[in-house]
């Protein structure tokens, strides 16, 4: 298969193109580095990309920003921030990448693990993975000539708890090989409208 | 208690006054009718009415609008209408209320049967809805003072069967005033963090 990783660069998107190498064709986007570049949260570099890298099997996105911070502190615009990048961003892929799958081909997007077991700091990122997760359920029902949508929901990885740990105190880290086994899952499998817990 | 009701004039929102007014008393807020007027997409206004209004002791939002099209050729920004009115709407609501709620006061938002069971044209619907309930888990944990907030997920109302009827085949209609109670026992109760079900049989 020929797939794409948007994200492919970061801590979970270069262990998901690790993974899918082990059997497919890997193309990898990120917003600076890898083999192609696009700001996923304009839909026309979205377009720009798809139009380059031309039909695929896959597309898996592991990227989009969000804001932490506590509810005491949050405005609109830190709501925002996650609606437009991890949401938008990802819905943005989805829309476009319709157009560009094969029959039968798949979209994989990133969630996480707040989505469902909330922790301080995190209720705009909370509201921007539920809406990916309901995206992900609705447009299953949806896509034509069999293709496939799915989220993967990774939990804190052990190379980003320097960055990310004290959010997640209690909260057993996964090694970003063993999230990337989920995406495979999607990638690789047969089911949709599914949430993969990589927990 | 003193509970403001925003979207008052609309199906739930009138089910949900009469049903909490034979216990409370009742604030009403619209886009163009009831006591205080205010488009909940621009939190400026949202501001402005609870100024006016001052303390109270729930907060109920039923308002938003969404778009509803096949998700061929669904938009950006036909995606944005519905983040923009109701999820935005209601998040600003909250974040406002937060500031104006006694001690143990409550806000009660309102997401769709539509986060759960996905229907043809409804990927903004769910998405919207789904973003409204993660935002009602997550901030439950971070309110201060005893403060709650939950929301409820109506399915289609017999009030509504004739402009929604068809997306909703299959779909066991409730009355709103049925949906009401929902709101009651989030208003009335003592949970957090939760979201009730108005559905009816064979969701």
């Amino acid at each position: 298969m020929k797939v794409m990783v948007i994200g492919g660069t970061g801590a979970i998107g270069s262990a998901v193109v690790e993974q899918l190498r082990l059997r497919h064709e890997v193309i990898v986007v990120g917003a600076r580095g890898g083999q192609h570049q696009a700001d996923i949260e304009d839909i026309s570099q979205v377009r720009a990309l798809f139009g380059k890298v031309g039909r695929v099997d896959a597309v898996v996105v592991a990227a989009g920003a969000l804001h932490v911070g506590p509810l005491a502190e949050l405005a609109p615009e830190h709501f925002h921030v996650g609606l437009r990048g991890k949401l938008m961003g990802q819905v943005n892929v989805a829309l476009v990448a319709r157009e560009f799958l094969n029959d039968g081909g798949s979209i994989t997007l990133t969630s996480g693990v707040d989505t469902e077991q909330p922790i301080r700091g995190a209720v705009a990122a909370s509201t921007a993975n539920a809406a990916v997760q309901g995206f992900v359920r609705a447009a299953a029902i949806e896509l034509p000539h069999g293709l496939r949508i799915n989220a993967v929901s990774p939990t804190v990885l052990r190379e980003s708890v320097h960055l990310f740990g004290e959010l997640f105190t209690g909260f057993e880290p996964i090694a970003a090989s063993r999230a990337a086994l989920s995406y495979a899952r999607s990638v690789d499998g047969a089911e949709t409208g599914r949430v993969y817990r990589a927990w | 208690m003193k509970v403001v009701v925003i979207g008052a004039a609309g199906t739930v929102g009138k089910a949900v006054v009469e049903q909490l007014g034979q216990r409370h008393e009742i604030v009403t807020v619209g886009a163009s009718s009831g006591q205080y007027q205010a488009d909940i997409a621009d939190i400026a206004q949202v501001r402005a009415v609870f100024e006016q209004i001052g303390r109270v002791d729930a907060v109920v939002v039923a308002a938003g609008s969404l778009h509803f099209a096949p998700l061929d050729g669904f938009t950006p920004e036909q995606f944005y209408v519905g983040l923009n009115s109701k999820l935005m709407g209601q998040v600003n609501v909250a974040l406002v209320a937060r500031e104006y709620l006694n001690d143990g006061g409550s806000i009660t938002l309102t997401s769709g049967i539509v986060a759960d069971e996905p229907i043809r044209n409804g990927a903004s619907a769910t998405m919207v809805n789904s973003a409204v309930e993660g935002f009602v888990r997550a901030a439950a944990i971070e309110l201060p003072r005893g403060s709650r907030i939950n929301a409820v997920s109506p399915t289609v109302l017999e009030e509504s069967m004739g402009s929604y009827g068809p997306f909703f085949i299959g779909f066991e209609p409730v009355p709103a005033r049925r949906a009401a109670l929902a709101y009651a026992r989030s208003v009335d109760g003592a949970q957090t963090g939760q979201v009730y079900r108005a559905w009816g049989a064979s969701a």
